[in-house]
């Protein structure tokens, strides 16, 4: 595994007001925290870390944090991130510290080997249920996807995370009863065309009120 | 038209909408979605036609999923009613949006076809919307 370096410096002006001066200047304010050390305020550049998100090596990344003119370095992985939803802009980055000799647990994406018969022939729907699984493993270990053969399942049928070849050293935290896809049944064209627009008219009706009753009783 | 079945009290005051969504606010189910970008009120009517918009845009396959519900009674009073004599009667139903809300989700369909089905939904809301995917560019 080739190891990314990634400088950062410590945040001394904490706050909304302090963060938002850091936006403004290009960084992103973030923290790291675990492995049994305190927790330290620091920021990031920002075009650093968009260009390793990008790079497709995914958060599950374990990278050396640099302290910028310091000599102290430790590995560390994200573990968190705040996006503002609209922007899709990074405000915040939780870094967590890794001990490479100790397991870690993450969460890694499944990718899904093969077309389904179901769907292929079939016209089924597919429905990725867990796109994503909790495991357990050394830092080096960590598997870049989880690969499920799904080009056997019918309409009907689902996959199971316990059908997953899971590599050597890396084990399976979450339920292996877990259904990561299913196949549903072709939803079938809606001819209603003129029902839909007249349900579009009407009046709804009015809901049930809870307790109603009882009250224009006592009422009365 | 989605509406609750039941309620505890008929009639509500109209409330604020300050601030970006406080959930429901990523894709958690399908590949692609319509996101709301500024706040409103979404009607139960809009809703649905927004549903019926992405169905028949998407015409076969694909699974939709509505990420919001109309639960919120809009009273109204009658045309050439004077003022007073206490609240109007419910009239519609709506759904309390604020920016950065999924309003639905999309899976099992190209891209191209998720953009257009997503666009014809887009129409049916007073309020600014974008498509999105699970896989954002973030920036």
């Amino acid at each position: 595994m080739s190891e990314l370096t990634i400088e950062v410096a410590r945040r001394e002006n904490l706050g909304k007001n302090a963060n938002r001066r850091t936006r403004a200047a290009g960084k992103i304010p973030a923290v790291v925290y675990g492995g049994g050390r305190d927790t330290v305020a620091i920021e990031v550049d920002r075009p650093t870390i968009l260009s390793m998100l990008r790079s497709g090596s995914g958060e599950n990344t374990i990278f050396l944090l640099k302290l910028l003119g310091g000599k102290q370095s430790r590995h560390a992985m994200i573990k968190d991130m705040q996006v503002d939803a609209c922007t899709d802009i990074i405000q915040h980055i939780d870094f967590q510290r890794v001990l490479m000799d100790q397991k870690i647990h993450v969460q890694v994406s499944v990718e899904l080997i093969g077309e389904p018969v179901g769907v292929k022939t079939d016209g089924g729907i597919l429905d990725f249920v867990t796109r994503d699984l909790e495991v357990a493993c050394l830092p080096g270990d960590i598997p870049k996807s989880l690969q499920l053969d799904i080009s056997e399942l019918l309409i009907g049928q689902h996959a199971e995370a316990g059908a997953i070849t899971i590599p050597e050293g890396v084990e399976l935290i979450d339920s292996e009863d877990r259904v990561v896809v299913s196949i549903a049944q072709p939803r079938i064209v809606e001819e209603e065309t003129e029902e839909e627009e007249d349900l579009l008219e009407a009046a709804p009706d009015q809901p049930e009120v809870i307790g109603r009753d009882s009250e224009d009783e006592a009422g009365d | 038209m989605l509406m609750p079945k039941k309620v505890k009290y008929r009639k509500r005051q109209r409330g604020r909408r300050r601030g970006p969504a406080k959930g429901g606010d990523y894709i958690a189910f399908g590949d692609y979605g319509l996101q709301a970008l500024q706040d409103g009120w979404i009607t139960a009517r809009q809703i649905e036609a927004g549903r019926v918009a992405i169905t028949r845009g998407v015409k076969r396959g694909g699974k939709v999923w509505i990420r919001i519900f109309p639960d919120k009674p809009i009273s109204k009073k009658p045309l050439e009613m004077r003022m007073g004599k206490g609240k109007g009667n419910p009239e519609e139903w709506v759904a309390v949006v604020r920016p950065g809300r999924i309003l639905y989700e999309l899976e099992g369909v190209s891209p191209e076809i998720a953009k257009e089905a997503i666009r014809l939904a887009q129409h049916k809301f007073g309020i600014k919307t974008r498509f999105v995917s699970r896989h954002q560019e973030l920036r």
